[in-house]
């Protein structure tokens, strides 16, 4: 990944930092209706559509990332994928075993283990740190283990909102037509010679309308994000760096914006800080398990701490229960799910920056 | 192709979105703001731009799109999308109110504002008086609210009329920037746009106030006149704060501009509104302390704006057209054209009394009401405002508003655009006029030997580069009379016509009395401030003589230009360090004069400069200008760090501008470059290489490394270093006696000062010695020295002969011979040798770079030009022929000038036109 990109990954909480942007989420909590209530309820149903473009960009940003034209990237995207489900499995198991705390009251035991196994799969690397090449390949890993967990979020809300019936299946495959039209027409909008700001806002507008869609028909606006990203990086040409540039401009206010309204809407408690702990315990398992397997089974030439190098889950993962609670509205089972979330993405950054310094000294 | 790209994009998003609505169920609404959000900011902008293809404004392309679209018509915006849209209303109300602060800049448009100001008073009240009896008489048959009598009927024609008066800041701005318009209509129009419309916005605000007192149930309390107050004081007081902290946040931080701007409308719009303070008024203070408080950041300001306010001021102007009943419309659509040619004759009326009282240009009282028609943005966002604040009769009004505004829109910009022609401001060839003033004057007229007069262009690549300006714009150049035939050719007022084969502008010549000239020229110029400027082993000679005489030509030349001055805001090029107080001179006859001063030389470190005694002199008379120009930044720097030390002045945080005795002077830095087109056409001339010929054989050039260095005779040039430096690489290398020959072309200057004869016998001497030392009997000297000056060809031949060239300056503004032997070297071949003290090795980085204090390092610099490879001397001369090209004499012309207008021009320009595509 370029300079570019790795700042980018950076900003967006997808790489590990001494402060990482996680730390805007009490900020929010401070603001949000339970504090000072300068984001108060009204406030927080105005930026309502920031969240949606918000999780559209992350959304996009996975998807413009990953290009199988690149050197071993198949092997790479296998290891990662091998990773994330090793985790989301570690997450669900050790969720299964503390079922009884969960709130099974609006969603079934496995479309509940799936919403956390989801979150929980995603990781961020250090890539600026990279000098060797299994390092290299140890943060490609790292950022490409969160296109299966989306992927995975698109079929879990649909299946959330059907069941598990063709319908589901019906309605993902429309929302993703859906996105490939709107990624079609910001394609050929961006793809012209532009004045600056024009191109911004026809970017924005883009943004806006899958991020819109996704909201409009209650489905994971990080699929549809993702869909939007993928077909660009294919699409290529001038709009495809355009697109690039734009968002990159806009990307941190977005991200700044989401962590604060998901802060915001918080609510804390202790059953949460519970599971939390658990989410920690088996999702840094999941992680260390997963990374040793990706690299017994698909790519030898991965370092061996590669576990311990995914340990941070960034922006991602509080994106990805954001995701599920726009989707589904707010219950017992979602709030749970942020909350718990939040916890155990603050609590395994933690770890990740004491297993990083440990390993620097 | 653009328009099927854009055509067949807008065909897949509307496809999208009625896809999206048949299988989603319409949700509650905050889920589907982002959808209809992204459709209208789209689909908008696309129905705009395709109705600018066709010369209609954009702002009518989104009312369009919103009519078309909305739900009266397509139902592509359902009606709860459409009811989403309007969560921009007040952030967008907000920000056409703040952009209108933003057009206020107080000092730009000081003394002009008091005339302007009175006629636009003027002009308001007849309009608004006249509009208010007609609209009170034609009431019943409005489709407003018949019903409505006593104050609350007027409290309604209040409103509507100061809407309607209210004009369009950024359509005039864009009509004048379209035309390429100058003159003093264009100029009064925008200015009085940008009065009028904040003094409709106070009105409008004020008004609002008392409407919803006496409209709505809230007419009980005993308080009214103090809550009035306080909404009215607070929402300035809230602004100004907001605005201050904006200002700061964006001289001292200034990273994500344009989220905090947004934030901070979104601030003024919502906490505002929260406390009750009117958000119109407290936007419009915000803007108006920006723009006054932070003008150095305003590029930032307005690339801010073109990112942030364009997609939310697309998506209100939409979100209007959707809010539209077509039926309404059609009704309306004759009342509104009546009303048009109401509020158009009252605007004349009140226009042609307001100017019968002030002392303005006849052809702005003749065609200075075609530009107040268009109406956009502003008219609009108060029509909103007023429609959300009263739903029943406010909604009438916008409907009303929107029909006249369309029809206002589609003549205005023709009407003022055929008032600016007939006023004579769109002729591209309409004289401009500029007043350029120097010590040289740009031609002068000899005796030759035979006594017949001869006319010689001064050669100098400024001088050059001015005259080409003055033929294309015109003007007066003032100018010592240097000439011995000089007095024979000018007329009754000193002037004579220039050039002679083609003249184009004006030469006044100044009579100097030579022992003044000599105090003021060779004295305090040459014997003090150079030498002060230069870092070199010379004394400055300061002596009061000198200083009075220097004061004297100065008011000398000030007093002509005040008498060559045909307009006040022509402006006047003052040039190089011989006339550092025409400015304040000039300032006690014309005090609204607009000059800008070009200091050639170096500015000394705060430390060297207390050496002079009137140096605080100096520098208040150089801050007397708008504009001040250095060569480079090291000596802006060291400007901005001596009148710190030096003058109680302001100065901003970037140093960009000065505040001091009650006015700015910006300050920059704009590096002089060469005529690298001439240069280019000599280079490629036939007769060049019969010219090399010549040369050569003039000077004996039979060796096989020529080296070249060309200078005026200057102790500053570094040439005894020079010398000292070859006669090491004569010793150390002793097989390239007879193999290089170094030609120094050396141009007597200042001879009769003792400190330029010294340094000449110096030059004479080490020659001497150094051919005496190292030349070798039947081979080629190692140095040549030719004592006079060059044309251009000839030295072009030698550049191109030339293997390597020194520049060796001991301290230099710039050195236009590095930049000439760069243009020159169309070959892309040739080593230039660089002193690291000349300022212009801060530009040609690929030179060798060499400091002529280590004679050492100078003389492995020489070697290593003798010896370098034919590609690296490629490279390293195609990347300086790159920077050479890049930046030519008339760039440097040019940037000086448009600086020097734009101070006027951009405060109204830039504010009003912001958002440049969307009318405000």
């Amino acid at each position: 990944m370029n300079r570019a990109g790795l700042q980018s990954r950076i900003a967006l909480g997808l790489s590990p930092t001494p402060r990482p942007g996680l730390i805007l989420l009490p900020v929010g909590m401070a603001l949000g209706p339970a504090g000072l209530n300068v984001l108060s309820d009204t406030v927080l149903s105005y930026l309502d559509p920031v969240v949606a473009i918000a999780l559209a960009a992350l959304g996009v940003f996975a998807g413009l990332d990953l290009n199988f034209r690149r050197v071993r990237e198949t092997a790479l995207f296998a290891a990662a994928t091998v990773e994330a489900g090793l985790t989301m499995v570690a997450v669900g198991a050790g969720l299964w075993l503390i079922r009884s705390r969960l709130d099974l009251s609006a969603f079934s035991l496995w479309q509940v283990l799936t919403m956390f196994a989801v979150a929980a799969a995603v990781s961020s690397t250090a890539s600026g740190d990279q000098v060797d090449r299994p390092s290299s390949f140890a943060a490609r890993v790292g950022d490409l283990d969160d296109v299966v967990p989306i992927f995975l979020s698109g079929l879990l809300l649909a299946w959330l909102h059907q069941g598990f019936s063709r319908d589901a299946l019906s309605l993902v495959s429309q929302t993703t037509l859906i996105a490939l039209i709107i990624a079609a027409a910001g394609w050929l909008l961006v793809g012209q010679v532009l004045p600056e700001g024009e191109q911004q806002v026809f970017v924005a507008g883009t943004l806006l309308l899958l991020g819109g869609a996704a909201a409009f028909l209650s489905m994971s606006s990080l699929w549809v994000g993702l869909v939007a990203g993928l077909f660009w990086g294919v699409a290529g040409g001038s709009a495809r760096d355009s697109i690039e540039r734009d968002m990159r401009y806009l990307q941190r206010p977005l991200i700044v914006l989401l962590l604060l309204v998901t802060g915001a809407r918080l609510e804390l408690s202790l059953p949460a800080l519970g599971v939390g702990v658990v989410y920690v315990l088996f999702r840094s398992f999941g992680k260390l398990a997963g990374g040793w397997a990706a690299g017994r089974i698909i790519l030898p030439e991965l370092p061996r701490d590669v576990g311990r190098r995914l340990l941070a889950p960034g922006v991602l993962a509080v994106a990805s229960a954001v995701n599920v609670l726009q989707a589904t509205g707010t219950s017992n089972t979602t709030t749970l799910l942020l909350a718990v979330t939040v916890i155990g993405s603050l609590g395994s950054e933690l770890l990740a920056v004491m297993v990083q310094r440990q390993r620097e000294s | 192709m653009n328009v099927l790209r854009r055509a067949a994009a807008i065909g897949l998003v509307v496809a999208a979105v009625f896809w999206i609505r048949h299988i989603g169920s319409e949700p509650a609404e905050p889920p589907s703001t982002a959808l209809a959000l992204g459709f209208t900011l789209v689909a908008a902008m696309v129905t705009g731009d395709l109705l600018r293809r066709f010369h209609l404004p954009r702002l009518t392309g989104y009312l369009l799109f919103g009519l078309i679209f909305g739900p009266y018509i397509g139902n592509v915006i359902s009606e709860p999308m459409a009811r989403q849209l309007q969560i921009v209303n007040g952030l967008a109300t907000t920000i056409i109110a703040f952009i209108a602060g933003l057009a206020i800049n107080l000092e730009r448009l000081g003394q002009r504002a008091i005339g302007i100001a009175r006629v636009t008073g003027i002009t308001l009240s007849v309009a608004t008086l006249g509009l208010v009896a007609v609209v009170w008489l034609v009431w019943p048959w409005l489709p407003i609210a018949p019903e409505a009598t006593g104050l609350a009927k007027l409290t309604m024609i209040a409103l509507f009329v100061t809407i309607v008066v209210s004009f369009s800041p950024t359509m005039t701005a864009a009509v004048i920037s379209e035309t390429g318009a100058r003159g003093h209509l264009s100029e009064f129009v925008l200015t009085m746009v940008v009065l009028a419309d904040v003094v409709v916005l106070v009105v409008f605000s004020l008004l609002m106030q008392g409407a919803r007192l006496t409209l709505a149930t809230e007419s009980d309390s005993v308080n009214v006149l103090v809550r009035l107050a306080w909404e009215i004081v607070g929402a300035i007081a809230f602004g100004s704060l907001v605005g201050a902290l904006f200002a700061l946040y964006l001289r001292y931080i200034a990273r994500e501009t344009t989220v905090v701007l947004i934030a901070v409308c979104a601030v003024l719009s919502q906490v505002g509104a929260a406390q009750r303070f009117e958000p119109l008024l407290a936007a419009m203070a915000a803007g108006l302390v920006i723009e006054n408080m932070a003008v150095a950041q305003g590029d930032r300001l307005k690339v801010a704006l073109q990112r942030g306010a364009l997609p939310v001021l697309v998506v209100f102007f939409a979100a209007v057209g959707t809010s539209l009943q077509v039926d309404t419309l059609l009704t309306t659509g004759g009342v509104a054209a009546g009303l048009v040619v109401i509020r158009i004759g009252f605007i004349r009326a009140g226009l042609n009394f307001g100017l019968r009282q002030a002392d303005i240009d006849p052809r702005v009282s003749m065609y200075g009401w075609t530009g107040l028609i268009s109406q956009a943005g502003i008219t609009l966002g108060l029509a909103s405002v007023l429609a959300t604040d009263f739903p029943t009769w406010g909604a009438q009004v916008q409907s009303l508003l929107v029909a006249v505004i369309a029809l206002d829109e589609l003549v205005g910009p023709t009407i003022f655009r055929a008032g600016l022609a007939w006023a004579g401001e769109v002729d591209a060839s309409a004289p401009r006029p500029l007043l350029v003033v120097s010590n040289r004057e740009p031609y002068l007229h000899n005796y030759d030997e035979q006594g017949a007069i001869v006319c010689s262009p001064a050669t100098g690549g400024v001088a050059v580069a001015l005259d080409a300006l003055m033929r294309e714009r015109g003007g007066v150049w003032i100018g010592h009379a240097a000439g011995t035939a000089d007095h024979v050719l000018v007329d009754a007022a000193d002037k004579v016509s220039v050039p002679p084969d083609m003249p184009a502008y004006q030469l006044r010549r100044l009579w100097l009395d030579p022992d003044q000239f000599d105090a003021y020229y060779g004295g305090f110029a040459n014997e003090g401030l150079w030498p002060l400027c230069h870092q070199v082993d010379v004394r400055p000679q300061f002596r009061a003589e000198d200083w009075e005489a220097y004061q004297a030509v100065n008011a000398r030349f000030a007093a002509a230009i005040d008498q060559e001055l045909p307009t006040i805001d022509t402006p006047v090029f003052i040039q190089d360090y011989h006339l550092a107080l025409v400015a304040p001179r000039l300032r006690e006859r014309r005090p609204a004069a607009r000059t800008a001063l070009f200091w050639h030389i170096p500015w000394p470190y705060p430390d060297r400069l207390r050496i002079c005694p009137w140096r605080r002199d100096i520098l208040a008379g150089l801050l007397a200008n708008d504009l001040l120009a250095f060569q480079l930044e090291r000596d802006r720097r060291n400007f901005v760090l001596a009148v710190e030390d030096e003058l109680d002045a302001e100065i901003e945080a970037d140093g960009a501008r000065i505040w001091f005795d009650g006015r700015h002077t910006s300050v920059t830095a704009v590096p002089i470059g060469v005529d690298y087109d001439r240069i280019q056409t000599v280079g490629s001339d036939a007769a060049l290489s019969a010219e090399q010929q010549r040369l050569s054989q003039c000077f004996g050039l039979r060796a096989s490394v020529l080296g070249l260095g060309v200078d005026r005779l200057d102790y500053t040039k570094g040439i005894p270093e020079r010398l000292e430096a070859l006669d090491r690489v004569f010793t150390r290398r002793p097989d390239l006696r007879g193999r290089l020959t170094f030609l120094q072309i050396g141009v007597p200057s200042r001879s009769n000062l003792a400190s330029y004869n010294a340094i000449e016998a110096e030059i004479d001497r080490k020659v001497q010695e150094l051919n005496a030392r190292h030349g070798v009997l039947g081979l080629a000297p190692p140095v040549y020295y030719h004592k006079a000056a060059l044309t251009m060809p000839s030295l072009v031949a030698l550049y191109r002969l030339a293997d390597f060239c020194i520049v060796s300056s001991l301290h230099d503004g710039m050195n236009l011979v590095a930049k000439e032997f760069v243009a020159a070297r169309e070959d892309e071949d040739g080593v230039l040798v660089l002193s690291a003290l000349a300022g212009a090795a801060q530009e040609l980085r690929e030179a060798l770079i060499i400091n002529p204090y280590d004679i050492d390092g100078f003389t492995n610099g020489i070697v290593r030009a003798v010896d370098m490879g034919r590609d690296e001397r490629r490279n390293r001369m195609k990347a300086m022929r790159r920077v050479v090209a890049g930046r030519n004499v008339f760039g440097w012309a040019s940037d000086i000038l448009e600086g020097l207008e734009s101070l006027w021009t951009k405060p109204l320009q830039y504010a009003a036109r912001a958002p440049q595509d969307t009318p405000v």
